[in-house]
């Protein structure tokens, strides 16, 4: 009597950890419920709160298929769902103490608690159903005679079987439920309804009920008693069958094989009953049989291949049983056992803890292939008795899974044997050598036989021939994975071992050409007959059967044994590569598409790798020219699969942006290294940042980048050559001169110098950043003096607005990107006291939006300390962040800083008037583009007001302009709700020359730049008109110069299309009566009467700048240089008498406006021609003041913007902010806002547009160098070398790499609409290194360069063992240096594994030549137009075909002579 | 009284107009501001042809009064009616004078100083510009001191005179018109 074995278990603490119970379960521990869940514990639910006992806990399924754990208290039940987007709970009231609960397949039974002193007479309903924890609890109908009475309560639920035991007399009952819904089951509701009304009219018609044929369990009265209260049916009991038994317990049930078995078991008796039935669909069960056995316990086991149950005898013995199955005993005597998840814990009569696993938890995968390929195979009785042998092997003979599978197989064989297996033993040494080399199944015959005496195979006689082809197609299939040959080896010999035995001669020689040498046949005559079925399947022969007919002929899949056409499901990779094969040669289907089901069918690059060479190289041919024809609707698995990395990093970007720059910053220069050790005065902070790599690279033919970089630095030590003074410098005043002449010159860099730090920081949350400070110290070249500034001219006033804008520089150098900005960093920067740079710092991160973060109660804290400056910042900075979205927090705070926002008759503010001038510039911030109609009134009228004072002064109205543009901005005369403001004819009246004569002259620059930002863009010529200057000199002069330039300017960016970059538009502007001075070259002396001839040629300048800003026009450029160029000759003419000094004043106003122009057109572009006369301008001192010096350092800001990373945008806004913060009223000292807010003049950032296109390599995420082709809407081509700034995207129609390190990536903008988006997004092109010429020139084998080499440790390798073998590491070694690593590997082995030809690998051969062959022709041709050599050249597929024909041609003479 | 009061009225306008002669007061066409002034002396106390009314100020100095034009003009002196015997203190001593086209582009003029001035001060600023005359949009009078290191200020009239230009006849294109119906008849026939 063969028995299992068990295993001990050594340490007690692990025994838990050994199975787990795959389902879950509830259990109750003390006051609380545990959930768990695969043996962890999921949820606890705890009621201590309520103070009561739990009665039942339990999961159950309600009737709309939500899965939930129910808990049952005293009178009050808790329904959890536990669904996987379903979490709500429900409370259910219980009116009765419970005795115990079941779940049912539509919810719960509960069983009242009936009290020992009830009146049995009454009879009332003890059970009832509970079908959703919103429903009422129901009743149950009986369906036929028997009932339930008082004394039957449930045991044991199970399925649709409810069990109940009849405590007086002592019976055992079997119940079907059905669940009825009653809200659908009309004569259940009816026969209500009926009930209803008869509770009022019962006399009438009594029997009514009585009439139906369902019979119920109570009286007549005391039914209807419950149906009042609104009970209904909702289940259906009928009886099954009752056999008499008392004291039965622990109840549970298998399920096989339509067969149900519950068990029971009789402690006094020591007898265990086996109930068994038939379970029949949508009828009721029907009894089978019962069986009795001794047992003192019993459990069910339910594992995923067998279901027994385990009885535990009187004697000690342990067995499985099951009625279908032989049973298996266990070795060894027992006193208890338990069972858990699959595993049964047993403890011996000597109190040893032992364990036996029934489910194969086989680390080998093959195995559990097999069995579960087998379990498709066989009826469910023949499997049982299979896996009974499996076990059996496993745990009895303590074989391996895979002897123990093998010898169940062969058992299955060895059954039908007549003779007794003879297996001699091994004698000499020889034979002992000679069969440890070779495959042979000794051992697991031997058992096999074992096997099959102990267990009857004999049903087995008719799937001998499914068990076997089954084998071989799990054999086939293993040849498609390379990786698994020896396992494929192994069975291949189990096969050829099976049909040797079953004499079948055509798969014994298929079967032999594989493993012939290497196999030792075990010789066994089978009494049975099995025929031999068509010949054996070859999935590789068929292959080159398909190939070569270019159509997918037939293959003979499992369905053509005999087999349920299904089971092709158990063999994934041969279905998926018949699919893909099917797909190659389908006319209809292109490559793509074959990539596409590639995707579908889940088969990754690694995957194919896998693959037998020959259809490797089809495969990889196939995506080598999918990867160059990549379709642009492919999500991330396509592009992947084809090693478009690149086109999917930019199709679908997951790293986000400043992932990139934290890898840049690891990359220091030597410089920015040494410089902590060096002083730091003369260390260039400004010249290494995250994104020096980038930038370096834009301009990396010149030091352009670093020419800007020193003269936008404020915050080193400046050398002055004295030989460029006319001027004594040996007097010491004459140096205070020139020193306090720098020191202005100094103040005015900072906004410059921010435009050119924009976004170049990611701070971390730990890292303070501090403000660079002012150095003024100058040193004179020749010699070693050094000169400061007095310390009287150095004052706090002095340098208030300059360390503002310091601190907005600093702000805005922090990226818009950066995630780590919130208020606690914020507050970390925070200086003990406000400080202006603090101010401007808050300002700076207002306008990259970093503001939003910071918490309400902190902007209070900054607002209640009354630091002038601060306010400013803040309110500015909380508005941009804020911009557009019209916060009402915002707004408040806005509010109560402008007196005209406040109610009539408040009091005075005590709130300085730029605070108040920022703030309704922030209101226009805060209302950008939303047309409120409120806020544009208040503006208006803020705009008109004519009583010009301290407070509404020329900026103030000013900044009311520019709110009521922002506002409004671009919606011309379409304001929704606005017409009787009036705005354009009011205004009006605030730019006519009557405006003097009512005092709103002041008001005159606000009110153009209203209209101007109204209307921009629309092309109203009505109101353009308006805006124009007067073309006659008479009613010119009622106007202030400098307005000209505005209205010229504003009514150019009104019509906007009109404005061309040619010399005739420009001349067409210039009014009649000036054409005659037009010529600028011509000017030899400076005179007021050319004041209006040049602002209006500013004013033209101005608004082509604005017009082509960031465009790099070359021909707006020209113009722009031409008119700076004039300028700059203008201010170098003499300005002695007021005359020409006033004149002299609007002449430097007028260069800078040109000069600030053509930056913007050249914004990013770091343009030379530009740059060389801004440099020219820096270099000027006297008499150039502060705001001029401002200008150009604006200028030079704009041109390098963001060290060529970033231009400008030409949106509403983008013009809009340029026009505020090029307003040409510049400052005239470091205080002067008189005209125009200082802190206004840093809008620009709202103007900014990343547009530098940055291509990355795929592998190292470095920038790189490309070659670019550019082309723009208009057809015309660019060719640029990345990185660069692009031009705008509006215009751009594709963007294409060139050059022949990458893959060529090319981005269609026009037909793809979210190419734009992302471009614009991301402006990163990942691209993948590749290398051309590799694949064709290499050679076909390394071999002969490698031996040439001469070094003593080559010869050393070349003659170990490990260089000969293909997979040696040194190969490895040297493909991993190819880019091209998997297309090398695949010539190397295809060349050097000749010497051992298996038949595999010459079909495979075969494969990839019939392949190349029939590429000439059909289907093939028209798909790969002689491509095919992408992958693998032609002179290998070439000799490889040569080496094939002589191996073949060598093995046919080889066997001839033999 | 009254009597001797018109006739040094008659003597002063005399003498002004001696000075004056074939120049024009053109302060009428500008709009007149002050840096601060003392209630019941406003500026337009400067302006009412009445030497015994005066502007007075009313704050730190250096006081300033703004003269702004509505349009361009060519002007030849700033005059200014300052009384040392009756004002002492409060006349003013050091007169900066500047001139532009607005706040932006104020240049300084001239600077006067002036002893005990009684009657009018002519400052002759058409001297500092083209051909005589001053073209202006904005003059701005800066009171840096007064006599006896005074305080406040007493300015009593000012005037601003540019040369009297003969209207010729017209020259047509100095005439604003542009549309051809006004053109048309701008021209005795």
């Amino acid at each position: 009597m063969l028995e299992l074995k068990t295993n001990v278990i050594q340490d007690p603490e692990l025994k838990d950890s050994l199975d787990l119970q795959e389902n879950d379960r509830v259990e109750i521990i003390g006051d609380a419920v545990h959930y768990i869940v695969n043996d962890h514990l999921n949820r606890v639910f705890n009621y201590t709160v309520d103070q009561q006992k739990i009665h039942a806990a339990l999961i159950t399924t309600f009737a709309s298929g939500k899965k939930a754990i129910v808990v049952i208290l005293d009178d009050i039940g808790y329904v959890y769902y536990v669904g996987d987007n379903n979490n709500d709970s429900y409370i259910i009231n219980v009116p009765f103490s419970t005795e115990s609960a079941w779940s049912s397949p539509s919810g719960l039974y509960l069983q009242r608690h009936r009290s020992s002193d009830e009146n049995l007479n009454t009879d009332l309903p003890h059970i009832f159903c509970l079908n959703d924890p919103l429903d009422e609890l129901t009743l149950i109908k009986f369906d036929g005679k028997k009932i339930l009475s008082l004394f039957d309560s449930i045991v044991y639920v199970v399925g649709e079987i409810v069990v109940t035991h009849n405590k007086k007399e002592k019976k055992l009952s079997f119940w079907r439920s059905r669940f009825i819904d009653p809200e659908s089951d009309q004569s259940i509701k009816s026969s209500r309804n009926r009930r209803r009304e008869s509770s009022f009219s019962r006399e009438k018609n009594p029997d009514l009920t009585r009439s139906d044929s369902i019979h119920y369990t109570a009286n007549t009265r005391l039914s209807e008693k419950f149906e009042e209260q609104g009970l209904a049916y909702s289940t259906i009991f009928s009886h099954i069958e009752s056999f008499p038994i008392t004291g039965s317990t622990s109840f549970d049930s298998i399920l096989g094989n339509g067969v149900l078995v519950i068990t029971t078991l009789v402690k006094e008796l020591e007898k265990g009953y086996m109930m068994l039935f038939r379970l029949v669909r949508d009828r009721s069960p029907y009894f089978l049989d019962s069986l009795q056995l001794h047992a003192i316990n019993l459990s069910a086991i339910k594992s995923k291949h067998l279901q027994k149950i385990v009885v535990l005898s009187s004697k000690g013995k342990v067995s499985l049983e099951s009625p279908m199955s032989p049973s298996l005993p266990i070795e060894g005597t027992f006193r208890s056992f338990r069972v858990h998840g699959a595993t049964l814990y047993l403890e011996d009569t000597d109190g040893v803890q032992r364990y036996i696993s029934l489910d194969n938890r086989a680390s080998n995968s093959l195995v559990k292939w097999c069995l579960s390929v087998i379990r498709y195979v066989l009826p469910l009785r023949e499997y049982e008795i299979f896996y009974t042998g499996h076990l059996y092997a496993l745990f009895a003979f303590k074989l391996s899974h895979d002897e123990a599978f093998i010898s169940s197989i062969l058992a299955c064989f060895t059954f039908f044997s007549r003779d007794k297996v003879h297996v001699e033993p091994i004698e000499d040494c020889n034979e002992a050598y000679s069969l440890s080399s070779k495959f042979h199944f000794k051992k697991e015959i031997l058992i096999a036989s074992q096997l099959s005496s102990h267990l009857d195979y004999s049903t087995f006689k008719n799937y001998l021939m499914p068990l076997a082809i089954t084998l071989h197609f799990i054999s086939e299939e293993l040849r498609l994975d390379s990786v698994v040959k020896p396992r494929k080896d192994q069975l291949v010999a189990l096969l050829l071992q099976i049909t040797t035995w079953l004499k079948w001669p055509r798969y014994c020689e298929y079967y032999n050409f594989d493993i012939a040498e290497t196999f030792l046949s075990i010789p066994l005559s089978i009494q049975v007959d099995v025929e031999e079925p068509v010949g054996p399947t070859s999935i590789l022969q068929w292959i080159i059967e398909c190939l070569r007919s270019q159509s997918t002929v037939p293959f003979y899949g499992l369905e053509s044994y005999g087999l349920p056409h299904s089971c092709s499901t158990m063999f994934p990779q041969t279905l998926s590569l018949m699919q893909l094969l099917d797909c190659l040669l389908n006319p209809n289907m292109t490559l793509q598409n074959l990539v596409e089901e590639m995707v579908r069918l889940g088969i990754s690059r690694k995957r194919c790798e896998r693959y037998p060479f020959g259809i490797l190289c089809i495969i990889f041919t196939v995506l080598e020219i999918a990867a160059e024809e990549y379709s642009p609707n492919w999500e991330s698995e396509e592009l992947r699969l084809v090693n478009r990395l690149d086109v999917d990093s930019f199709l679908h970007p997951k790293t986000p942006k400043w992932v990139f720059n934290k890898q840049d910053q690891e990359v220091k220069e030597i410089k920015a290294l040494t410089s902590t050790v060096t002083d730091s005065t003369l260390v260039d902070t400004q010249s290494f940042h995250p994104y020096k790599v980038v930038t370096d690279m834009i301009f990396r033919e010149d030091r352009r980048l670093a020419e800007v970089n020193k003269l936008l630095n404020y915050s080193s030590q400046i050398t002055i050559m004295t030989e460029h003074f006319d001027v004594d410098l040996s007097s010491v005043p004459m140096q205070q001169k020139v020193a306090q002449c720098i020191c202005v010159r100094t103040l005015s860099v900072p906004i410059g110098a921010g435009m050119l730090t924009y976004g170049s920081k990611n701070p971390l949350p730990t890292e303070k950043v501090t403000p660079r400070l002012f150095n003024f110290t100058l040193h004179l070249h020749p010699g070693t003096l050094i000169i400061q500034p007095n310390k009287e001219f150095v004052t706090q006033e002095l340098t208030e607005w300059p360390e503002f804008n310091v601190g907005v520089a600093l702000g805005l150098s922090i990226s818009k990107f950066s995630k780590e900005i919130n208020t606690s960093w914020i507050m970390f920067n925070r200086p003990e006291t406000l400080t202006a740079y603090h101010a401007g710092f808050l300002f700076g991160l207002g306008l990259n939006g970093h503001l939003k973060a910071l918490a309400t109660w902190h902007s209070f804290i900054y607002l209640t300390s009354k630091h002038d400056t601060t306010s400013i910042g803040l309110l500015l900075g909380l508005a941009s962040s804020y911009l557009g979205s019209m916060d009402a927090k915002v707004t408040k705070l806005l509010s109560v800083h402008i007196s005209a926002l406040l109610p009539v008759g408040s009091n005075e503010l005590n709130i300085s008037p730029l605070t108040q001038t920022a703030g309704i510039l922030g209101i226009g911030l805060l209302f950008h583009d939303s047309c409120h109609r409120r806020m544009s009134e208040v503006t208006m009228e803020e705009i008109l007001a004519s009583n010009e004072s301290e407070l509404k002064n020329e900026g103030y109205k000013l900044a009311a302009g520019f709110s009521l543009g922002l506002i409004n901005l671009g919606r011309g005369s379409n304001l929704p709700g606005m017409s009787d403001l009036k705005l354009v004819s009011r205004l009006q009246v605030g730019i006519s020359s009557q405006a003097t004569f009512q005092s709103l002259e002041a008001g005159s620059p606000g009110a153009i730049m209203a209209l101007t930002m109204i209307y921009m863009k629309t092309n109203d010529l009505e109101v353009a008109k308006k805006i124009d200057i007067p073309k006659s000199r008479y009613l010119l002069d009622f106007y202030r110069p400098d307005l000209i330039l505005l209205r010229v300017a504003g009514k150019n960016l009104i019509m906007w299309d009109e404005v061309k970059a040619d010399y005739e538009w420009v001349k067409y502007q210039i009014p009649d009566i000036m054409l005659s001075q037009f010529d600028l070259q011509e000017k030899k002396v400076l005179s007021s009467d050319d004041l209006l001839l040049y602002n209006v040629l500013a004013g033209i300048c101005f608004s082509l700048g604005l017009r082509f800003a960031g465009t790099g026009n070359p021909k707006a450029k020209e113009i722009l240089i031409n008119f700076l160029d004039s300028f700059i000759r203008l201010c170098h003419l003499p300005a002695k008498t007021h005359d020409e000094r006033v004149t002299a004043v609007t002449v430097i106003r007028c260069t800078q406006i040109v000069a600030l122009s053509s930056s913007c057109v050249m914004a990013g572009y770091c343009d030379l021609d530009v740059l060389r006369r801004l440099r020219v301008l820096h270099g000027r001192m006297e008499p150039v003041n502060y705001g001029a010096q401002m200008a150009t350092h604006m200028a030079l800001g704009i041109l390098s913007l963001g060290g060529g990373r970033y231009s400008l945008s030409r949106s509403n806004l983008a013009i809009a902010a340029l026009l505020i913060s090029f307003y040409p009223q510049f400052p005239r000292t470091t205080q002067d806002n008189r005209a125009h807010l200082q802190a206004a003049r840093n809008l620009w950032a709202l103007a900014v547009e990343e547009r530098c296109i940055i291509p990355r390599n795929q592998d190292t995420k470095q920038p790189c160098i490309v070659p670019l082709n550019v082309v723009q809407k208009s057809g015309a081509v660019q060719k640029l070398e990345a990185p660069i700034l692009l031009p705008p995207y509006d215009s751009i129609s594709s963007v294409s790499t060139l050059g022949d390190k990458y893959w060529n990536l090319k981005i269609d903008l026009d037909n793809n609409s979210d190419y734009r988006e992302l471009l614009r997004e991301s402006q990163t092109l990942t691209l993948m290194p590749y290398d051309r010429t590799s694949s064709k020139e290499e050679p076909l084998n390394l071999f002969p360069k490698l031996k040439d080499t001469s070094s003593p440790l080559w010869n050393l390798v070349k003659t170990s063992r490990l260089f000969q073998s293909s997979n040696s590491p040194l190969n490895v070694a040297s493909l991993q240096e190819s880019n091209n690593k998997t297309s090398l590997g695949v010539k190397l082995l295809l060349s050097m594994d000749f010497d051992n030809l298996t038949r595999d690998r010459l079909l495979s051969l075969q494969i990839l030549l019939q392949f190349f062959e029939s590429c000439w022709t059909g289907v093939l041709l028209n798909k790969f137009h002689s491509r095919q050599y992408l992958f693998l050249s032609r002179d290998l597929v070439e000799d490889l075909s040569l080496r094939v024909w002589e191996y073949v041609y060598s093995h046919n003479h080889n066997e001839e002579s033999v | 009284m009254a009597q001797i009061r018109q006739e040094a009225l008659k003597k002063q306008k005399s003498e002004t107009q001696k000075s004056t002669e074939g120049f024009v007061d053109i302060g009428n066409l500008a709009q007149w501001t002050c840096s601060s002034e003392k209630s019941g002396f406003p500026i337009r106390l400067v302006r009412d042809d009445n030497i015994d009314t005066y502007w007075q100020s009313d704050g730190s100095q250096p006081h300033t009064i703004h003269i702004k034009f509505v349009k361009r003009v060519s002007i030849k002196y700033v005059s200014m009616y300052l009384q040392y015997t009756l004002d002492e203190s409060y006349t003013p001593s050091t007169l900066r004078i500047s001139a532009g086209t607005g706040f932006q582009d104020l240049e300084i003029v001239t600077t006067v100083q002036v002893e005990e001035p009684t009657g009018w001060v002519h400052v002759p600023v058409g001297d500092f510009g083209r051909n005589g005359l001053l073209d202006v949009h904005l003059i701005q009078i800066k009171i840096l001191a007064n006599h006896q290191s005074g305080k406040d200020s007493h300015v009593r009239l000012i005037k601003i005179y540019a040369p009297e230009i003969e209207q010729p006849a017209i020259a047509v294109d100095e005439i604003p018109y542009t549309s051809l119906q006004f053109i048309s008849r701008n021209q005795l026939r």
